[in-house]
């Protein structure tokens, strides 16, 4: 059985449904949804539809909020409708161009030969109620750590009428939606200030330097500043440190959060504290880091807090947005993060408002305008495009966070019990709290006695994809090699790039593909 | 009114019983599966959307042909 996941239902086989006129389109489209597939129409087919609407005196109104439930509407571009003129059926060629863009392995469900010439399947009502009730086990079944071609078709007219829209108004360098992004992104953390970067590593070094003119006076920290951070983290966090001209001071992590262990920055600080300026703290896999404690700690040795927040969009810490508790919280959008863009993209979080405008003026080459250049800046602005498309994104957020969890939630109940792994720890789970938000960015199992590679090609052979995150902890890595300081031993962190690996986290898995996932590594473990 | 809809042939397997709310249909499908009393399904969503519409049309239509035809006049 091949997999059939997304269907365009031609405007014959749609109106015999709508209209009650033909049992087997009725059962064919009732049973898609039913199976919750992707089903769509395209634009150049809404005319059809509102005509016949029109003649037999529906309620537009209503028909258009229960059918656009299911249906998405793919635009068609003008570049397909003049390609379609070429076509022997022009009307059914730019449908199919279209759809074909969208959904390349797509299936049309027609009574109409004249769709047959374009590459795709299709297939009669008649035809394809068979597949669609086939339980063959399918073969050749992938599961990517995530699907961003499903979010996409998810959200696509939301999208396409964005990037159209932004394309048309030519504001591309700091157009409105970069404001109304921000502002909308700053009422959601609760933060009086949001400022959109080309990147989360820009929003991190622009960050720091915000906090070196504003704490020192001086464009860049001293070598001999520190800033404590975890060595199990994406390099840029090391890096940002070093670009900002401080030194990095490596402490490890919670074996169990894989977040740096805040008892441990107390103990560093208990010995070392005359050179540390700040904490950067990351937010790993989706969990906050012992915010409380972190915050106390810095409050008891004047030093500032930058929140790595690139894989935690949402999540919280009592009550509290990540990003919003911190002197600054960076973000980032790169296009597998929790809300990520078509690109790279990233931003800064504050409540200060003199941060706020150092980091402004940084993300613009150092200037208030072109003109009057005070500080060594940057070309790191958030691009107009990206913008549009994280508004566009940022409505689905809440209910994208929801669904990882919920995949998690499957994950931890059946793989509990697997001798050999380690489920992450959900403090949300582990404290009293119930204003702990984890939004599993990742998730990551720990595979103990060696065998993580093992179980990576296990899966691997059945289709599964997986990553480790992190495979190099950053004390390991050249470019910190004599710029760095390690506080006592940092065997948690070099434990866990060993041992962990990321499972499939797409917020539009379907069930049947989390528990192929979970039934495959059941399988690894029996042998 | 009564259609009878004939898919003969059909390897049809529903495992949700078939029902169609308004009774309009009645379904003679050609497999063991629908031989059965209980070949009935919700029909959750057309039934809403069926409910939107003011009057279901009563004869067969051929709807390309109609729409080309509307578009023919329109543009007289």
């Amino acid at each position: 059985m091949i997999s059939m996941n997304n269907f365009l239902i031609d405007v014959n086989v749609l109106l015999d449904a709508i209209f009650k006129r033909d049992v087997k389109s009725v059962v064919v489209l009732e049973k898609l949804v039913d199976l919750g597939r992707g089903l769509y129409i395209t634009a150049s087919m809404i005319p059809t539809l509102d005509y016949f609407l029109k003649k037999h005196k529906a309620d537009k109104n209503k028909f258009k909020d229960i059918f656009f439930g299911k249906f998405k509407v793919i635009t068609s571009t003008g570049k397909e409708g003049a390609d379609a003129i070429g076509f022997m059926d022009g009307e059914d060629a730019l449908i199919a161009l279209s759809f074909k863009r969208v959904c390349p392995r797509g299936v049309i469900v027609t009574k109409d030969s004249s769709f047959e010439s374009f590459g795709l399947t299709v297939y009669t009502p008649v035809k394809l109620l068979p597949f669609l009730e086939d339980s063959t086990p399918i073969k050749d079944r992938q599961i990517p750590m995530l699907d961003l071609q499903a979010e996409y078709r998810h959200m696509l007219e939301d999208i396409d009428h964005a990037i159209l829209n932004t394309v048309a108004e030519t504001k591309y360098i700091l157009g409105p939606q970069v404001k109304e992004f921000e502002e909308k992104i700053a009422e959601y953390i609760g933060v009086k200030h949001c400022i959109g970067v080309s990147s989360g590593t820009e929003a991190l070094v622009l960050s720091l330097r915000a906090l070196a003119i504003k704490l020192k006076g001086q464009e860049y920290f001293d070598r001999s500043d520190e800033i404590i951070t975890t060595p199990f983290t994406f390099t840029a966090t090391g890096d940002a440190i070093l670009r900002s001209g401080a030194t990095p001071v490596f402490i490890d992590i919670d074996p169990l959060t894989y977040n740096i262990d805040s008892k441990k920055i107390r103990a560093y600080l208990a010995r070392n504290s005359s050179h540390v300026v700040g904490i950067l703290p990351v937010h790993l896999y989706g969990q906050s880091c012992e915010m409380d404690e972190i915050m106390a700690i810095a409050g008891e040795h004047n030093l500032f807090v930058v929140e790595d927040v690139a894989q935690s969009f949402g999540g919280m810490w009592n009550g509290k947005k990540l990003g919003s508790i911190g002197n600054a919280g960076t973000f980032s959008f790169f296009p597998s993060k929790n809300l990520g863009v078509f690109g790279d993209g990233g931003m800064i979080s504050t409540n200060d408002d003199k941060l706020a405008k150092l980091m402004r003026m940084l993300l613009k080459h150092g200037g208030k305008d072109k003109y009057n250049v005070a500080h060594i800046g940057y070309n790191a602005r958030l691009d107009t495009l990206q913008a549009a498309i994280l508004l566009a994104k940022f409505k689905y957020i809440d209910e994208f966070n929801e669904k990882r969890r919920k995949t998690a939630e499957i994950y931890n109940k059946e793989l509990s019990g697997i001798n050999g792994i380690v489920l992450p720890l959900n403090h949300e789970l582990s404290t009293e709290s119930d204003n702990l938000y984890h939004v599993y960015h990742q998730y990551t199992i720990r595979v103990l006695n060696g065998r993580n590679d093992q179980l990576q090609t296990h899966l691997k052979e059945r289709g599964v994809s997986t990553m480790v995150y992190y495979p190099v902890p950053l004390h390991k890595m050249k470019v910190f090699e004599g710029k760095m300081k390690i506080f006592e031993g940092l065997e948690n962190s070099e434990n866990a790039s060993k041992e962990v690996i990321s499972l499939p986290m797409e917020p539009l898995q379907k069930d049947e593909d989390i528990a192929y996932v979970i039934k495959s590594i059941h399988e690894y473990f029996k042998n | 009114m009564k259609v009878k809809a004939i898919v003969e042939g059909s390897t049809l397997k529903l495992k949700i019983p078939l029902k169609f709310k308004t009774n309009e249909f009645e379904i003679n499908i050609a497999d063991e599966y629908l031989q059965r009393e209980e070949k009935t399904v919700g029909i959750k969503f057309l039934d809403s959307l069926w409910e939107t519409i003011g009057d279901l049309p009563q004869e067969n239509v051929n709807w390309k042909g109609e729409w080309y035809r509307r578009l023919d006049d329109k543009h007289e």
